[in-house]
């Protein structure tokens, strides 16, 4: 090995661990706080925005799971033939409900119940957190408005925001009730054959 | 061994982490699953075996399967609980006392690593670096403090390991402590025996070939058979079997990598030694041949073996793998030594970061994108590039009452004798500082003879593992009018998922700074007219 090669090793060696040592400073919660205090109405807004797309992502799966069921148990069985799509969407389901129907229906209950509980929790906490804000000021539709404090331009806007993620909260829980009387429905039903 | 033998730094690594392990044990009540074992533990003072019923409460987190008509604990091994009711007997019913033989075993477990190391490579320095690191893991410092099996599993862990590297084949001492040590194990928790002892004799052959003599081999198997036997019947192990389940294991296998990356071996380091091994993946001849290189590589193939094996059973939690805080720790050491040997400045570096933050296990997952923070964490955890030690020591110099805390104190003062409570969650706790009936938490099905006085309706939802809601939260919701027939206290303090949960996605060491969710107790609003 040349001097030239060893001497780059060591050099990226400590550089990779100082960039390490570096970002690892510059996290440091104190530090942060210290150098950029963020707004405790700033931090739910991000949580929120990085929240509401997984719920949405967690409750369109969840939908379409109990559409698969519910194709599943409208057509009687596993003796349809395997389908591209399906395959592409719930590839391990698909490929194992026509050999294990039975495994394929439990498996898929499963599932469907552990997406449905992580919208739940993902929802609550994101209630909680709503409802936390409240404390800072306050938060709600247009007639309670008087009740409102004088505030800067960037309050306001983050107040919209809020209001606008807890509309969307309130839309993603009744799809959540509504999909799990879907759920519901279909384990009370279950596998017919 | 004689003490001015030793070196005496080690002292000092020891005498650091005695502080670490012992200072303000008991400053948080036992939280739910301490309190199993302190509940059994408590029975076992009482009628000798541990009961899951002690005449007043039903000691229960798995909906009733942990016992049979006569309550007789069969769900997990007894070893933790007759240690945990040893220590009750010594030094009393206290939080102390419970914890303490775990912590100290704890200690023996720094102290065996140092030991190991040194006596089979005789590199002090390699030796003192893998005890420092182990002192300085926050995660392993928080299972150990714990009235459960954690540092148990680890002390085993190691002893098999150093009996292992004793000459077994020929002497008798080192054989009976490998048989011992791993038949124990079993006695301590049976899927670190099945996840560890499978892989360990499997890469123990195919590494040390020539040190495994069929006759004393098949004798301490034999024996330690013989050991664990009358535990495979006593234990319901057939029938937690039949919990698994296929579609869980890559998720199970993904969380326990990203768990080992994430707190015990940083992600740089495995890559690293993964390049580094990568011919022996396919050669013999790629084995290392220095000793303390294959002994290293040997940990590695044990840790990722444990983990294939712990993917295939139901519950993943970090818990599983605190036996493994050892073995990572005399590897990390390795790493820190050779990075010094290497480059003083990179050993310097890699030192400061691996004993002092954890910056090098999160910040190049952050770059990867593949750290886990559940919902719950804030950047006063584990979970966020920090300086652990830092949090550890802020928990134990300013202590603040956690929820179980609390709920213990409301209880002490406001219940009467005879009260029933219902909780969703925190029964156990409850059940073992308080006189009082407690129904609800993971017990299963409820029908109590009458409606209880206080309703605990904790704002976490539980759910079993099927992710249908639990018993409790049921009951509540169908079988009880709160709004109607009980008046709701809202009480000032957050109600925080666990309390002194060690897992380091979910400990808090500081206090929320702005409290999620509070709790609210429901009090009956109608008294009871036959408590005078």
């Amino acid at each position: 090995m040349s001097l030239n090669s060893f001497t780059v090793k060591k050099f990226l060696l400590t550089a990779g661990l100082l960039i390490v040592l570096g970002q690892g400073l510059w996290q440091l919660p104190e530090l942060q706080d210290y150098l950029f205090p963020v707004e405790h109405v700033e931090l739910i807004l991000r949580r929120a925005s990085k929240e509401c797309p997984i719920i949405e992502g967690g409750l369109i799966m969840l939908n379409a799971r109990i559409d698969y069921l519910t194709w599943f148990q409208a057509h009687n069985g596993p003796d349809q033939k395997v389908s591209a799509d399906r395959l592409l969407a719930f590839p391990f389901s698909e490929a194992i409900r026509p050999l294990a129907p039975r495994y394929f229906w439990h498996i898929n209950i499963y599932l469907a119940h552990k997406n449905r509980a992580k919208v739940e929790r993902k929802l609550r906490h994101l209630d909680a957190l709503f409802k936390n804000i409240n404390g800072d000021f306050r938060v709600g539709s247009a007639h309670d408005s008087p009740a409102i404090p004088a505030k800067t331009a960037a309050v306001s806007s983050s107040m919209k925001q809020i209001k606008q993620f807890q509309d969307q909260c309130i839309h993603y829980n009744a799809k959540l009730i509504e999909l799990t009387k879907q759920l519901a429905w279909l384990e009370d039903n279950g596998y017919k054959k | 061994m004689r003490v001015d033998r030793l070196f005496p730094p080690i002292m000092i690594v020891l005498a650091l982490a005695a502080f670490l392990l012992l200072f303000g044990l008991d400053n948080l009540p036992f939280w739910q699953d301490e309190a199993e074992t302190a509940g059994l533990a408590k029975n076992v003072l009482t009628y000798g075996v541990p009961r899951a019923y002690d005449g007043v409460n039903i000691i229960s987190q798995e909906r009733g399967s942990e016992f049979g008509p006569n309550f007789l604990w069969r769900w997990s091994p007894w070893l933790q609980i007759y240690v945990a009711a040893a220590a009750f007997r010594l030094g009393g019913l206290t939080t102390f006392a419970g914890r303490l033989p775990f912590a100290l075993m704890g200690l023996a477990c720094i102290f065996l690593v140092y030991q190991l190391v040194r006596r089979n490579f005789g590199d002090r320095t390699w030796a003192l670096c893998a005890a420092t690191l182990l002192t300085c893991s926050v995660p392993f410092l928080l299972y150990a403090r714990q009235c459960r099996y954690y540092s148990l599993g680890a002390l085993f862990t190691l002893m098999s390991l150093y009996a292992f590297k004793e000459d077994w084949q020929s002497r008798f001492r080192p054989a009976l402590l490998l048989c011992l040590s791993i038949g124990f194990l079993f006695y301590t928790n049976y899927l670190l025996f099945f996840s560890y002892v499978m892989p360990a004799f499997l890469v123990g052959i195919w590494l040390y070939p020539r040190e495994f003599p069929l006759k004393r081999t098949t004798i301490i198997t034999l024996a330690t058979l013989i050991l664990i036997v009358p535990g495979l019947f006593l234990f319901n192990i057939q029938a937690q079997s039949q919990i698994m389940n296929l579609i869980i294991i890559p998720k199970n296998l993904s969380d326990y990598f990203g768990d080992l990356v994430q707190f015990m071996i940083p992600l740089p380091i495995a890559l690293y030694l993964l390049w580094r091994w990568r011919r022996v993946f396919w050669t013999r001849a790629g084995i290392p041949e220095e000793s303390g290189e294959k002994f290293i590589l040997f940990l590695g193939l044990i840790i990722v073996g444990n983990i294939i094996v712990l993917s295939l059973a139901p519950q993943c939690e970090h818990r599983y793998l605190v036996h493994l805080y050892p073995l990572c720790a005399i590897i990390v050491g390795w790493i820190i030594l050779r990075a010094w040997r290497y480059d003083k400045i990179s050993g310097v570096l890699l030192a400061f970061l691996l004993f002092f933050t954890n910056w090098l296990y999160l910040v190049p997952m952050e770059w990867l994108q593949i750290t886990n923070r559940p919902n719950h964490t804030n950047r006063q955890m584990l979970t966020y590039p920090n300086l652990p030690l830092r949090l550890f020591l802020a928990e134990l110099f300013s202590p603040y009452p956690d929820v179980n805390r609390n709920f213990i104190r409301f209880f002490q003062t406001q219940a009467r004798p005879g009260d029933l409570i219902l909780t969703t969650y925190g029964d156990l706790p409850l059940q073992f500082y308080t006189p009082f009936q407690v129904i609800g938490g993971l017990q299963g099905k409820l029908s109590p003879s009458r409606p209880p006085d206080w309703v605990v309706s904790r704002y976490e939802i539980r759910y079993n593992r099927n992710y249908q809601l639990q018993d409790a939260e049921k009951f509540i919701r169908e079988k009880l009018s709160l709004a109607a027939d009980y008046q709701a206290i809202s009480l000032p303090w957050e109600d925080e998922p666990f309390g002194n949960r060690p897992d380091p996605y979910y400990h808090r060491f500081v206090p929320a700074a702005r409290p999620l969710a509070q709790v609210v107790i429901y009090k009956k609003l109608t008294p009871r007219q036959n408590v005078p």
